[in-house]
């Protein structure tokens, strides 16, 4: 257990990532000393009106002045229980990119369902200007919310607040109601967003019967942290009872940046969020949503939709037995069904936990989300002897699992492990183009949880076996009196890299890459492309090779400035910022090497040789060596990048910049060629 | 950017143009059928196309449409595997229905209610509209390719302003085998059409039940090859019938379209007599313009007095997409959409005696309409005041605009003066090279490793000012910092101050002041070091195709400009020159380039001018194009080399 007080130095720290919050410490934080902010709504101060920048981002275009939430349960006769979010916003305009926040539309859920579908009430707002010198306030007229249907599910209010402009201040708050039976949980609070936020607070009362899980991300201080005991009257009297009182205010929040190589936003914003744990009615049988892992294990073993469908096995009987006929061989065995259900199945591009209308359903369809794909995969394994369990994880664009935290709904995708002797493979089957073991990008994420037939799971981290591995070559002739570089030039592109060639190209006529890779050298004229490998064997590299001639750009017979690296240079850093607030994910390790071979005419030898580099990040996580030697009359050119860690943190940023910085430096360094003087 | 929905109705329909079962009956889809020669490159081939539409009164149409498509990949199955079909408070679908063919031709799906969904137009934003949209696919299942789509559906109209465009070869990777375009009309019905871009004259006859009918038809179009680098705008070269009315009725609403007067006519009655002012509005105009020393600073000064008092949001409810909301709401409110503070714009101007006029225009970068057929190709307003003969174009959406600049938006193209009588097509500024300026000056000192340390000031006017323009008015700090390091031509840097800043001029300008940081600014190796006399300047790309058959394009928003650059470098006093000063020339009906480099005193000045001109070429032109591309990309290559004093 770690105490509130205890999360908060962490997080100031800027080292915790989240904790959990105890729900059997009653104790509350009530922080005296520290300035409250309590506004009123239509009331608003003058110096706000007033000010024309944000002292703390001069050239924000908007902030939020105040951003509100309180959250509390009741008990509806029809409804059930439903939780009530009262929300506030005020924000000051800056800039005339911001006056569409004034433009609102707040979407909720409809149902055919009483206890289903959601309310939207006690829609006002107020929009206030300086005036000669006076604050003045205009009401948002009720007549002009408008209700659209937007969707099957959905309905929205949509309103503008009036008489909006550069420097006012607007303001607007609601009610939403939402049943329990249709949503468990309160919505993820963020206390940051792309504009500055000054005093964010959200508010929960918790009664006694409901316990959450609570949990805090990101990298922001929190200003007020307080817990109370109080008595709630939920409407009916088994509920009522004691309750937790929950104040979190984030102050200052500055806007959020996004950075590139990160997994995804949410993983580094500021926010709480919850999970139902369990609902303990006084008199009645304790509920237990997934508290432990051991419980997310057994639930996703009860669902049908995921244990239920592992269990179901007959619609792969036929080709069990094909396959089981074919080989005896575990690994053969696994290839094959790999094939099979990578060939047989379409990926809909939909993730989640659980096949949606059942795996049956999906093989027959011949298309599904990765669940039905990879539960299939895992049922066929299985039937022809295989050790293979289920793995749930959390792809990049769903976040970042917390192991500490049991929560079922953190996960949205699965694959398969496969043991073999010691072997071990883990297998995605919705990607057309990659070999056995090539799990796609949106998988790397981390962590994922075994979900093994029988007993408990347990974590494995997910760590590609491949790289994004290049190799380009290049042979030619240097012909300074011609004015000519003539040769040709082979890529090879393997692991991720193959697999993005594949994407890209597989389907397409053969002329899409070579029109691609002309592009790429417009200046080259280029004859005989061709690709080998390009989808016949999937274990191995695509190979795509051409002849060239360039003519090169001396401005003297007698010397030549010529870089060697004429393919596979890395022209610019793309590490852009001087410093980094997050750390950097690189989702896979890199590999691009080049090697170039020149063979000058007799008569010409390399001025200067550039002295050979060898450059290595610490800890092993990367390597860069490139060395220009002459023999004979050949130059051999070559350069390697190796970048083996994925993940680095914000102090680990400018080392990695630096190594970037050396490639492409020494990728921009020309060789001087010289006519031998007689 | 913010554009009325004048023409939403027809946008989905150009997506899913299709054709009717009564004319050619169940014909085989069998894909061994299609012509061999419609198979190149295609991703899918249009079978069958056909749009009916019946013209039943003044007031009031059907639209049926009918569509069989075999897809061969993902490609087209992401084109042609979903139908849309939209509608509002004027347009009602009757039907929709589809099947799906194997391979052989054999129907192995019905499309289901199950498989439609409906939406809002407007639910992924805060638009405020009663638009609607039907969506149907058959996306739960995989179906092997080729595989063939039929879609067909039934809409009504009471919005009989708008007739359905046809473009039959829109998507330029799909082959049409069949495609159909019909018009029923009562007998002698008088509406107006007109053919563009190759298409066969209109075949005329009479239906069963003494109608008229109009056909246009196109057969086995193949696909084109490659993704053409310079495309002209599809209207200019893609095959296309327009069609329009001559007499129509909507609501309580009566008008013709036989010229652009008409248009124009129908416009002004519609919205007329919704600009009277409250009188505290009135008094806010006349202190506005109490100190105005002519017609002119009158214009700007409400202009500027809109701008601040008022912003742009959509509501599109009923006939609201076409009529304003009145000049007193928006006085109220302070926001409208681009019709309602048009309209706002143009009553206070009247209140200051000046002469007025709203214009419709067909708003947005490179959109092109077509000026010899009058109908209702607009999706914007603005307002057009009349100085001393001159126009002062306003565009009453943003607060930020100079009046009169008018840029990628609105400018180079027609605009429809809406007038009582006497409405004409008139055209807005165009923006030429020597208007579109980028002039940069480069202070460079050099250490003896490579490194700068570099100060640059550049100033841009017309086009070229719009991105640093709307980059000063949204974003932070930090969001304006990351959109500047995107767009320096430099492999890496450090940008250690930068300042944007707006001219006081009528005409926009923007001045940028950039310091920055530059490691290897100038490469060294061993004794020697390589300098960039092209350092900062905007890189040109080559295409990959050498030579084209068709005209090509080069979008005036991107290619009318002037680029003046200069770089001075302080060269260390430990080098001397190796090689010769660059100095290149070049000169074609594009436009010109110069470089020019002079050393003197440890200063190495570079200076570099390039002017092109935008607009449509002949093919004939396409190879002296890739030539200049490439001396250009040439010259910016040159290197000044220095080598050690030993």
């Amino acid at each position: 257990m770690i105490s509130c007080l205890l999360l908060r130095k962490l997080l100031c720290a800027g080292r915790a990532k989240f904790s959990i919050l105890s729900f059997t410490l009653f104790i509350s934080f009530n922080i005296l000393a520290q300035e409250d902010y309590k506004p009123k709504f239509g009331v608003i101060d003058k110096e706000s009106v007033a000010m024309t920048a944000y002292p703390a981002d001069s050239t924000a275009e908007a902030v939020f002045l105040y951003d509100f939430a309180e959250v509390k349960f009741s008990y509806d006769s029809q409804m059930g229980i439903v939780m009530t979010r009262e929300s506030w916003v005020r924000i000051k305009i800056l800039k005339e990119s911001a006056l569409s926040s004034a433009s609102v539309s707040l979407p909720f859920y409809d149902s055919q369902r009483y206890d289903k579908k959601e309310y939207i009430d006690n829609i006002k707002g107020y929009t206030y200007n300086m005036e000669g010198g006076q604050v003045v306030a205009t009401p948002l007229d009720k007549k002009s919310v408008k209700r659209e249907k937007t969707s099957e599910f959905y309905l929205a209010q949509k309103f503008n607040l009036p008489n909006v402009k550069k420097g006012s201040v607007i303001e607007y708050a609601y009610s939403i109601t939402t049943p329990l039976n249709y949503k468990d949980k309160p919505d993820v609070w963020n206390f940051q967003g792309p504009v500055p936020f000054k005093w964010s607070e959200y508010r929960i009362t918790i009664p006694y019967f409901l316990e959450y899980k609570i949990t805090m991300g990101g990298y922001l201080p929190l200003y007020i942290n307080e817990r109370k005991q109080v008595d709630v009257t939920m409407g009916h009297s088994k509920y009522n009872g004691p309750a937790l009182a929950y104040r979190f205010v984030v102050k200052d929040a500055p806007a959020f940046m996004d950075e590139p190589f990160i997994t995804t936003k949410s993983d580094y914003l500021s926010k709480i969020s919850f999970e139902l744990a369990s609902i303990a009615v006084s008199g009645e049988m304790v509920k237990r949503y997934s508290q432990t892992w051991e419980h997310v294990d057994r639930t996703l073993d009860e669902m049908p939709w995921f244990g239920g469908e592992l269990r179901k096995e007959s619609y792969l009987k036929e080709v069990r037995d094909k396959i089981a006929a074919e080989t005896q061989d575990p690994e053969v065995r696994m290839n094959k069904a790999y094939a099979f259900v990578q060939n047989h199945m379409k990926w809909n591009g939909y993730t989640g936990i659980g096949s949606k209308e059942g795996v049956r359903k999906a093989y027959d369809n011949k298309k599904g989300n990765d669940s039905d794909i990879n539960i299939m995969l895992v049922t066929l394994l299985r039937e022809l002897d295989l050790t293979c369990d289920p793995v749930i994880l959390s792809t990049r664009s769903n976040g970042r699992i917390i192991q500490e935290i049991p929560m079922l709904e953190s996960f949205n995708y699965v694959i398969a492990r496969v043991q073999i002797g010691e072997k071990e493979y883990l297998l995605d089957a919705t990607q057309p183009n990659a070999k056995p073991g090539l799990l796609p990008e949106r998988t790397l994420n981390g962590y994922g949880r075994l979900i093994p037939k029988k007993g408990t799971g347990r974590f494995l981290e997910i760590v590609p076996k491949d790289a994004q591995n290049k190799l380009e070559m290049i042979n030619a002739e240097i012909n300074p009196e011609e004015g000519t570089v003539k040769g040709n030039y082979s890529i090879s592109y393997g692991g991720y890299e193959a697999l993005r060639w594949r994407d890209k190209y597989t389907g397409e006529p053969e002329s899409a890459f070579h029109t691609d890779l002309k592009k790429q050298v417009p200046e080259w004229q280029v004859k005989n492309i061709a690709g080998k490998n390009k989808a016949d064997d999937l274990q191995s590299a695509v190979n795509v090779s051409c002849e060239f001639e360039i003519e090169s750009e001396s401005s003297s017979p007698d010397i030549l400035y010529f870089n060697p690296v004429l393919a596979g240079r890395w022209a610019s850093n793309p590490l852009k910022s001087k410093d980094r607030i997050y750390p950097l994910d690189l989702t896979t390790s890199i590999s691009a090497s080049y090697i170039g071979s020149f063979v000058l005419p007799t008569g010409y030898v390399l001025e200067e040789i550039p002295k050979a580099e060898i450059l290595t990040l610490p800890d092993k996580a990367g390597k860069f060596a490139y060395q220009v030697r002459q023999t004979g009359n050949t130059i051999q050119v070559n350069s390697s990048i190796l970048v083996s860690k994925t993940r680095f943190t914000p102090e680990e940023y400018l080392d990695l910049k630096e190594f970037f910085e050396r490639v492409v430096q020494r990728h921009s360094q020309p060789l001087v060629i010289k006519k031998k003087n007689n | 950017m913010q554009i009325i929905r004048l023409s939403r109705q027809w946008l989905l329909l150009l997506l899913c143009t299709t054709g009717s079962s009564a004319i050619f009956g169940q014909a085989d889809f069998n894909v061994g059928k299609i012509p061999p020669s419609l198979l190149t490159d295609a991703n899918a081939v249009v079978r069958l196309d056909e749009t009916i539409w019946e013209i039943t009164s003044k007031s009031e149409g059907r639209r049926r449409s009918r569509s069989v498509v075999t897809v061969f990949n993902e490609k087209g199955e992401e084109e042609h595997g979903r139908l849309m079909v939209s509608y509002d408070k004027f347009t009602k679908i009757m039907d929709i229905g589809g099947n799906l063919y194997d391979a052989t031709g054999k129907l192995v799906k019905k499309l289901k209610n199950a498989d439609i969904q409906d939406y809002g137009y407007g639910s992924g934003g805060d638009e405020i509209t009663d638009a609607r949209i039907k969506v149907a696919d058959f996306g739960k299942k995989s179906y092997a390719y080729p595989y063939t789509i039929e879609y067909s559906y039934e809409v009504r109209s009471r919005n009989m302003m708008f007739y359905p465009k046809w473009l039959p070869v829109a998507d330029e990777n799909s082959a049409v085998e069949l495609s159909v375009y019909k018009i029923k009309a009562p007998a002698g019905f008088e509406f107006r059409y007109k053919e563009y871009n190759g298409v066969s004259p209109v075949t005329k006859s009479k239906d069963t039940d003494g109608a008229d009918l109009y056909q246009w038809t196109i057969e086995n179009y193949a696909a084109s090859k490659k993704s053409d680098a310079y495309p002209l705008p599809l209207i200019d070269h893609s095959p296309m019938v327009m069609a329009a009315p001559a007499d129509f009725e909507i609501q309580d609403y009566k008008g013709n379209f036989r010229s652009w007067e008409d248009l124009s006519k129908f416009y002004y009655t519609l919205n007329a007599g919704r600009d009277m002012l409250p009188p505290a509005t009135i008094a806010e105009v006349n202190a506005v313009i109490k100190d105005a020393k002519s017609d002119r600073e009158k214009v700007q000064l409400i202009y500027k007095w809109m701008q601040g008092r008022s912003r742009y949001v959509s509501i599109q409810l009923g006939i609201g997409g076409w009529q304003t909301i009145d000049a007193a709401t928006v006085a109220s409110k302070g926001y409208g959409d681009c019709k309602a503070l048009t309209n706002f714009t143009l009553a206070a101007l009247k209140q200051a005696g000046i002469t007025s006029y709203a214009a419709l225009i067909r708003a947005g970068e490179e959109e092109k309409m077509k000026s010899d057929f009058p109908s209702s190709q607009f999706n914007h307003v603005i307002a057009c005041a009349i100085v001393a003969k001159d126009t002062i174009w306003l565009e009453c959406t943003s607060q930020i605009t100079r009046p009169n600049f008018m840029g990628t938006f609105t400018g180079g193209r027609y605009a429809l003066l809406v007038m009582p009588e006497g409405g004409k097509l008139v055209s807005t500024p165009d923006y030429k090279a020597q208007q579109n300026i980028r002039n940069s000056r480069a202070n460079v000192n050099l250490e003896e490793g490579g490194n700068g340390q570099v100060e640059v000031q550049v100033l841009y006017t017309g086009l070229q000012q719009e991105s640093r323009k709307n980059l000063m008015h949204s974003g932070n700090k930090e969001e304006q910092k990351k959109w500047l390091l995107n767009h320096i031509n430099l492999p890496s840097l450090e940008l250690e101050r930068f300042e944007l800043m707006e001219g006081p001029e009528q005409e926009p300008t923007i001045t940028e002041k950039l310091s920055l940081n530059v490691r290897n600014c100038a490469t060294k190796t061993g004794t020697r070091l390589f300098v960039k006399p092209s350092l900062l300047s905007r890189p040109f790309e080559l295409p990959e195709a050498t030579e084209r058959s068709a005209d090509f394009y080069l979008p005036v928003s991107d290619y009318n400009f002037t680029d003046l650059d200069t770089v001075s470098y302080v060269i260390p006093t430990i080098y001397k020159l190796e090689t010769s000063l660059p100095s290149y020339q070049v000169t074609s009906v594009f436009g010109t380039y110069e470089s020019k480099t002079s050393f003197e005193n440890s200063k190495l000045v570079c200076s570099r001018k390039v002017i092109l001109n935008g607009g449509r070429y002949p093919s004939k032109d396409f190879p002296a194009w890739i030539d200049f591309l490439k001396k250009i990309r040439k010259a910016d290559r040159a290197q000044v080399v220095f080598v050690e004093n030993k």
